[in-house]
């Protein structure tokens, strides 16, 4: 029995094939001819591939192929304008004439455009439509020209592209997703990603430690990525686009000979270690130091700090092979591309000669995309993409199972060999040569695998039929498709080293994850100029989204034996299974009328309904209007030193909405040793409804010196009413779940500024920059007597907050008293006068003196720095009684934005340069926080061992030990009850995100090895980095990608705990077209 | 300025446009018509309201006695951190904080994870009730027992409550309840107490013999805990005279002990679900001892292999007579072991009962009938006799043995520590536990910022 997924691919290749034959009958009539020619750079003479060769005012056209050729076939006899647009390059137009049955040849310069208005668009208007005309901003990705990138994955194609556009990595293991935010988070209960869209066809866009469905798709199928950045732009989108939508395209095929392409990627990739700070210790007596001395085959003496980098044995060098080609070509009223790549990826993570497990990533992907035109007035399009995806890795983030976690728990002077001892820390057998903390030595971390397997089919057709020239129809119908199978195998009698005592017979969970979802979209265009000035354009329009995900998974442990490896061999099985149907519809209308050319007035708007409210809730109606205004289009203006203008502005609402059945007052099953019973599970509200975001946006662009320089700014501002909160209601009330409520307020506002500049260009030597910056404010202004919300729950060392007054996600924690004089006047809360320290160590209620710590600790104290009296003394500023309520940062920046460059000389070679940065925001370090205060698994810094060495040296004079304890602190004191103290950091860095080199061989050189061009390409990922930040990397966040709903999900932002660091990766690569 | 190409045409007719907007008009009809493409499944959960249906008595009822169980689970895992039971060994820093004796900290990570357990096992048990009651009142309610098990839930719930936390809420819904303060928690007791009394009426009238006498050793249990709890409060203070006198207690555990006969391993046990693979949440004793290893018996109690404090070598705690390691506390700790996630908690035993006898006794002056009592319990064992003659041991010392290892792991311990003088060598001086002997859990922030009549903004 076939797989649904290969049913489905089954059905639609026939139906693809049966498109084929039909189509392919078409002939050219008598009189009709050809136009061809090539699209080159007119600095370098590169061709480009990708550029839109068309007819204006007909449905004439086609893209450039590789080779940067183009055909556009069966054109009556006649004078006409050929047009070429292409993302980064101005317009140009030729005039040809064309004599019936013949060819006429039209070849295009194009030259680099810092600015480009006419650049056509797809997302927001949901017709293509110029970007002028549009008074929102929408973002363009253009693959193309990201060919030499160091990029194998959607969302390094989106990282530090566009401002506003930010991914969230939750840590640099292969495969862990990315979550990407645009412009912050518009909501507080529902999930901040954007929605996406692959050809028309909402997917999936979930993720986890293990694979993201965002970057299932083939990168080198895409053939750009739209990006609409907020509800003024996303108001067509309806309800769930209010943060954005990403739109993404895949190639099509260009019409002329058969032309193949093939890519070879080498890419070697390794965690940079400089950041991460070496286990160290010290031993306690002489016999302690005399067998880490043995151990470690150097020299240890009793309370003098050593240190071993164990991290060490779970880093190595990762290595991913990629191969991918593409087949495209065309005929009369027939374009196609095949595309397909093959992946695999070995990561960083190391000790595979210690554990089973790997980090690996494979990934088979298979595009197609069919264009066919059987008549003038029909066009049809379908596309197809099969992905089977296959993570495995480790246990990872913040988890004691974790290899990464569990080296940096490690002391060394906790190590232990159980056999041998070979001198170079390592033991010949049984052992915990790292000092692993009760839960598992670093070897038996490395038994605990987990998998990914993913099959996906996404596929659509979209028929377009011009009624009139002014009068178009167009229907997509999709699906997406995804069946995900989720493992977690702890083996039978893993503990090698005795030292874990969790599921050591054995433990395996498994989930199955189905879902689908079907899109159809059907809308009307109407184009009409209505007088000499006045032309108008109505898009009308239908969309309906109906998803089913169906889940079922089990766990069991205790296994009797080896071997056996499903869940119905365990002693203890617990299973569940799920069922969530969703179902989304809206209308929308939207009326454009421009005039004169220059000035383009767009309203509209969207009813929606969801079946999150049932069958009886009326819907929600998003309104939106915008305006363009593009004065250097006018008759008469001719600066040449400001050469376009425009200004524009938006203003629009989309909404959120709760999920499935949060309305309604549940119970759910619990099982019970009596038997099937009920428990309490959502609370119900009878009133929920979507929240609503407003956005409006202004903005201006100007193009300079012919357009050689592009300057854009925009500034946004948005408000979401209603906003949905997820309201603790006293769990004494027996439901202790949160309950949705629609009482919040959150707002922001931001700038995003965008430069691009021509610098220099010679024959010989072209020099483009491009720099931009996105500020962004956000503040929770409301929450409607709810009390704030906590990321992670009662988990106490994630301090992110959803509180009133502050951004979402800003942090809150434990500061020490301050001096006396950093206290504002009229404040009468505790502070250290001077001279004082904060440390009570006699309990006189008054801080100590030195001389008062100097005689506490003539001796060294017996509980070492776990002694209550050596907890630093808190302040209480606001005397609320709550000392964990001191603001301590936020987790978005102030700024963050991309620079780079992009150089060409010498013709063939091109160098791309990419930086990073991101400044104004703190990290909560729980890593270093562990390893600077926890005695069991931490304190194991270079400073924190030094300092409880010192103190608790008998040796070490009082003063010595004062200097310990001022360390203790002022920098090393963390975890609860001191909850944020000395962990939230500043994080601003700047990251050398990528740098490539790419050589295109000489035309004969290429040719001869039968490619008609052949590009070399030598590639490095995140290269370097400059840091405020003293933790592993400023990068990471406490979750990996996920796209639902929870506080944790949305706001555990800021977070290095124990993520694995975000690799550097150097490749090469070989591009040929044949 | 770019030369564009104009393509369109004037419109000629605006029926055209109309003709739009009434197709657009027309969609809009069949999208508010279609109603039922909004209608969608929900075959995870049921309906607030059919839980009063009376085919779902029994379903509520077991609700109630699996969220109390998992609420008694949540509440042990936090109440015997506090004490020499149990010491702290792993990372997650709130258990040390719990074993260093700092019980009114509310944003303690496991106070706020308990918290919610036990609430939600108190409300469904009242819910069960006032739905069995109502099916009753109504003719509807087709076994009688479903009544008396839901008052004993309530009970078990009050009972834990009142042992384990410092003051508590008893809301509904969304209907925040005024705290019942730390001066009235004693009041739990006597609600507990009179949901047994109803229990036990029913169980009589459907001669369920079993119920009753398992409703007489609860109540012989509560009485004695009430009578602990004024011992205690207000807190602050070690009582001059620990043993507790409640006549009502000896009288309902001698009534135990005559209906049980020879049974002396007797007890009620509730034990967690083996088909929920994190029963009581993260929380439970079996998951952060049996499998994580954040916590490990006291090293009064067992001795540990130092290169690896999760893994016990020995029993340290001696019989105080025979001089061996204890063989209760090895019976109970390879049980509690061997169950793994799944532990067995013991909610009261025929050994209590005859240590609640022995205590009354002993606190009436009848020292030879409280050794006898509790040379039963030791005979169970195949220990020898105490005799305060030659052990060197006070009867009260007996005593006080006696119930630490007989109620091990079984709520009851911190009451005892805190009644006899105590001390844990985990606390430390500074702790509520050492400065404000009778401090139990404090409300934790879950509550303290949700519930309006705390925050004073009903």
């Amino acid at each position: 029995m076939k797989h649904p997924i290969q049913n489905l691919a089954l059905r639609i290749g026939t139906a693809l094939l049966a498109l084929l034959a039909f189509t392919a009958g078409g002939v050219q009539a008598q009189g009709e001819g050809q136009i061809t020619g090539r699209v080159v750079d007119g600095q370098t003479g590169r061709p480009l591939p990708g550029a839109q060769v068309f007819i204006p005012g007909t449905q004439r056209g086609g893209l450039s192929n590789e080779s940067g050729r183009y055909l556009i076939l069966r054109v009556p006899a006649g004078e006409y304008v050929v047009r070429v647009q292409m993302i980064g390059y101005a317009q140009a137009d030729q005039t040809v004439t064309l004599q019936g049955g013949g060819s006429a040849v039209a070849d295009f310069q194009l030259h680099q455009s810092a600015i480009s208005l006419d650049e056509i668009v797809v997302t927001g208007a949901g017709v293509q439509t110029e970007k002028r005309k549009l008074g929102n901003t929408i973002a363009t990705v253009d693959a193309g020209n990201l060919d030499a990138a160091p990029i194998t994955n959607v969302s390094e194609m989106l990282q530090g592209r566009e401002p506003g556009v930010v991914g969230l990595p939750g840590g640099g293991l292969v495969g862990q997703g990315t979550r990407i935010r645009i412009r912050g988070s518009a909501s507080l209960s529902q999930s901040n990603e954007p929605i996406v869209y692959v050809d028309g066809v909402r997917m999936d866009n979930s993720g986890g430690y293990y694979g993201s469905r965002l970057n299932d798709i083939n990168p080198e199928a895409i053939d750009r990525i739209e990006i609409l950045k907020g509800a003024a732009a996303a108001t067509l989108y309806g309800t769930e686009a209010s943060n954005g939508v990403i739109q993404i395209f895949t190639k099509k095929g260009s019409a002329g000979d058969l032309q193949w392409s093939m890519k070879l990627d080498q890419n070697f990739s390794s965690y940079p270690a400089g950041q991460i700070k070496p286990n160290s210790g010290f031993a306690r007596t002489s016999e302690d130091a005399s067998r880490l001395s043995q151990l470690f085959g150097r020299t240890i003496q009793p309370y003098e700090a050593f240190s071993v980098p164990m991290y060490e044995r779970v880093f190595e060098t990762g290595h991913q092979t990629s191969v991918s080609g593409s087949v495209q070509g065309g005929a009369e009223g027939l374009s196609y591309y095949l595309s397909g790549r093959w992946s695999d990826n070995d990561g960083p993570m190391g000790g595979e000669d210690l554990g089973p497990v790997r980090d690996t990533e494979k990934q088979r992907q298979a595009t197609v995309n069919l264009s066919l035109t059987p008549t003038d007035k029909l066009s049809v399009n379908t596309s197809a993409n099969y992905v089977h995806v296959i993570n495995e890795g480790p246990n990872a983030g913040n988890s004691i199972y974790s290899p990464f976690s569990v080296s940096l728990y490690s002391k060394p002077e906790r190590a232990v060999c159980f056999s041998e001892m070979l001198g170079n820390g390592e033991c010949a057998g049984a052992g915990n040569p790292t000092g692993a903390p009760t839960f598992g030595t670093v070897t038996e971390t490395l038994f605990r695998q987990y998998t990914n397997d993913t099959e996906r089919f996404t596929g659509n057709v979209k028929a377009g039929y011009q009624f009139q020239p002014e009068l178009r129809l167009e229907a997509t119908l999709g699906v997406d498709w995804v069946d995900e199978r989720s493992e977690g195998i702890t083996p039978y009698g893993y503990n090698v080293d005795g030292i874990s005592t969790s599921d050591t017979l054995g433990s395996r969970n498994v989930t199955a994850r189905r879902r689908k979802e079907i899109s159809v979209d059907v809308k009307g265009s109407w184009n009409a100029d209505l007088n000499e000035n006045i032309t108008s354009s109505l898009v009308v329009g239908g969309q309906g989204f109906f998803t089913t995900t169906k889940s079922a998974g089990g766990n069991g442990n205790i296994f009797p034996g080896p071997g056996i490896n499903v869940i119905s061999g365990a002693q203890n099985r617990d299973n569940n299974e799920n069922f969530l149907q969703v179902v989304n519809g809206g209308l929308f209308v939207q009326e454009q009328v421009g005039f004169r050319d220059y000035l383009f007035l767009t309203a509209g708007g969207r009813y929606d309904k969801n079946s999150a409210f049932g069958e009886t809730s009326t819907g929600v109606f998003y309104p939106k209007v915008s305006l363009s205004v593009v004065p250097s289009d006018r008759a008469g203006w001719d600066s040449e030193t400001l050469s376009t203008l425009r200004f524009r502005a938006a203003l629009g609402k989309s909404g959120l909405q709760p999920g499935a059945f949060d309305k309604f007052t549940t119970f759910s099953s619990i099982a019970t040793d009596v038997g099937a019973g009920l428990l309490p599970s959502n609370l119900g509200n009878p009133d929920l409804k979507p929240e609503v975001s407003t956005e409006w946006e202004f903005g201006v662009e100007g193009g300079f010196f012919q357009d050689r320089l592009g300057l854009t700014a925009t500034y946004w501002d948005r408000s979401v009413k209603d906003a949905l909160v997820p309201r603790q209601f006293a769990p004494s009330g027996g439901f202790t779940n949160e309950q949705l409520d629609n009482i919040g307020e959150v707002t922001g506002h931001g700038l995003e500024l965008g430069l691009n500049a021509q610098a220099y260009a010679s024959e010989s030597m072209s020099v483009n920059v491009f720099a931009n910056a996105a500020y962004m404010k956000e503040e929770v202004t409301d929450l409607g007597g709810a009390p704030p919300l906590k990321a992670q729950g009662t988990y106490p060392r994630v301090r992110n907050f959803v509180k009133e007054g502050y951004a979402p996600g800003a942090m809150f924690g434990a500061k020490l008293l301050q001096p006396c004089s950093q206290r504002p006047s009229g404040a009468t809360y505790g502070c250290l006068e001077s001279g004082q320290l904060p440390y009570d160590t006699n309990q006189d209620g008054i801080p100590d003196s030195e001389a008062d710590l100097l005689a506490y600790l003539a001796s060294p104290p017996s509980r070492s720095f776990d002694d209550p009296l050596l907890n630093p003394l808190l302040v209480d500023e606001d005397g609320n009684g709550d000392v964990l309520d001191h603001y301590l940062g936020k987790p978005t920046p102030d700024w963050q934005g991309s620079f780079g460059t992009d150089v060409t000389f010498q013709q063939n070679f091109r160098i791309n340069v990419l930086f990073e940065y991101r400044l104004g925001f703190e990290i909560t370090d729980i890593t270093d926080a562990f390893r600077q205060a926890n005695s069991g698994i931490g304190r194991n810094t270079p400073r924190a061992a030094w300092a409880e060495a010192t103190l608790l040296n008998p040796n070490s004079t009082a003063q010595e030990r004062l200097e310990a304890v001022k360390a203790w602190a002022y920098e090393l004191k963390a975890l609860s009850p001191f909850s944020g103290l000395n962990t939230i950091k500043p994080g601003d860095f700047l990251r050398w995100r990528e740098v490539s080199l790419s050589y295109d061989l000489p035309g004969d050189l290429a040719g001869r090895m039968g490619a008609s061009r052949m590009t070399l390409t030598v590639n490095a990922r995140n290269l370097a980095l400059w840091t405020k930040y003293e933790g592993n990397d400023p990068e990471l966040s406490y979750l990996p990608r996920c796209t639902d709903s929870s506080v944790s999900c949305n706001f555990a932002d800021g977070v290095d705990a124990y993520g694995w660091p975000i690799p550097r990766q150097f490749g090469f690569s070989i591009r040929a077209v044949f | 300025m770019l030369d564009r190409a104009k393509t369109g045409r004037v419109a000629r007719s605006s029926g055209r446009r109309l003709g739009s907007w009434a197709a657009m008009l027309l969609l809009a009809g069949l999208l508010t018509g279609c109603d039922s493409l909004f209608d969608v499944e929900n075959p995870n959960n049921i309906k607030g309201e059919d839980t009063a249906l009376p085919e779902a008595a029994n379903s509520v009822v077991n609700g109630a006695y699996g969220t109390v169980a998992k609420g008694l689970a949540a509440s042990l895992g936090v109440y015997s951190p506090i004490t020499d039971e149990i010491t702290y060994i792993g990372s997650r820093d709130a258990w040390g904080d719990l074993n260093t004796g700092i019980v009114s900290n509310p944003q303690n990570e496991f106070l706020n994870v308990a918290f919610p357990y036990i609430a939600q096992g108190r409300w469904m048990a009242d819910e069960a009730i006032k739905l069995m009651e109502q099916h009753q009142a109504d003719g509807e309610l087709r076994d009688p027992i479903l009544l008396a098990r839901a008052y004993l839930y309530g009970a078990l719930a009050y009972i834990n409550i009142a042992d384990t936390w410092d003051d508590f809420a008893l809301s509904d819904r969304s209907e925040a309840a005024v705290p019942v303060g730390e001066e009235s928690m004693g009041g739990l007791y006597d609600q507990a107490i009179e949901y047994l009394n109803q229990a036990m009426s029913v169980a009589q009238a459907q001669g369920r013999d079993d119920m009753v006498l398992t409703m007489t050793a609860l109540r012989a249990r509560t009485h004695h805990a009430r009578a602990m709890w004024d011992m205690l409060n207000p807190p602050g203070t070690t009582p001059s005279n620990p043993l507790v006198s409640s006549t009502s207690a000896v009288q309902d555990a001698r009534a135990f002990l005559a209906m049980n006969g020879s049974d002396e391993q007797w007890r009620y046990t509730i034990t967690l679900a083996n088909n929920d693979m994190v029963p009581g949440g993260e929380i439970t004793l079996g998951h952060n001892m049996n499998d994580r290893a954040e916590l490990q018996f006291g090293a009064d109690l067992v001795d540990t292999d130092p290169d690896d404090v999760a893994s016990i070598t020995g029993i340290a705690l001696m019989d105080p007579v025979d001089g061996i390691p204890d063989p209760v506390v090895t019976a109970k700790i390879a049980e509690f072991q061997d169950a793994f996630l799944y532990t067995v908690i013991t909610i009261v035993s025929a050994r209590e009962m005859h240590l609640i006898v022995a205590e009354g006794e002993l606190a009436s002056g009848n020292t030879a009938e409280a050794v006898a009592q509790m040379n039963v319990v030791r005979g169970l064992d195949g220990l020898s006799d105490y005799d305060p003659a030659t052990s060197g041991l006070t009867p009260m010392e007996m005593l006080v043995h006696e119930r630490r290892v007989n109620l091990l792991l079984e709520n009851r311990r911190l009451a005892d520590m805190y009644r006899f003088g105590i001390d844990s060598r985990y606390w430390t001086s500074t702790s509520d536990a050492m400065t404000t002997p009778g401090s139990f859990l404090t409300i934790p922030q879950v509550e303290l910022l949700s519930n309006c009549h705390i925050l004073g903004s009903c």
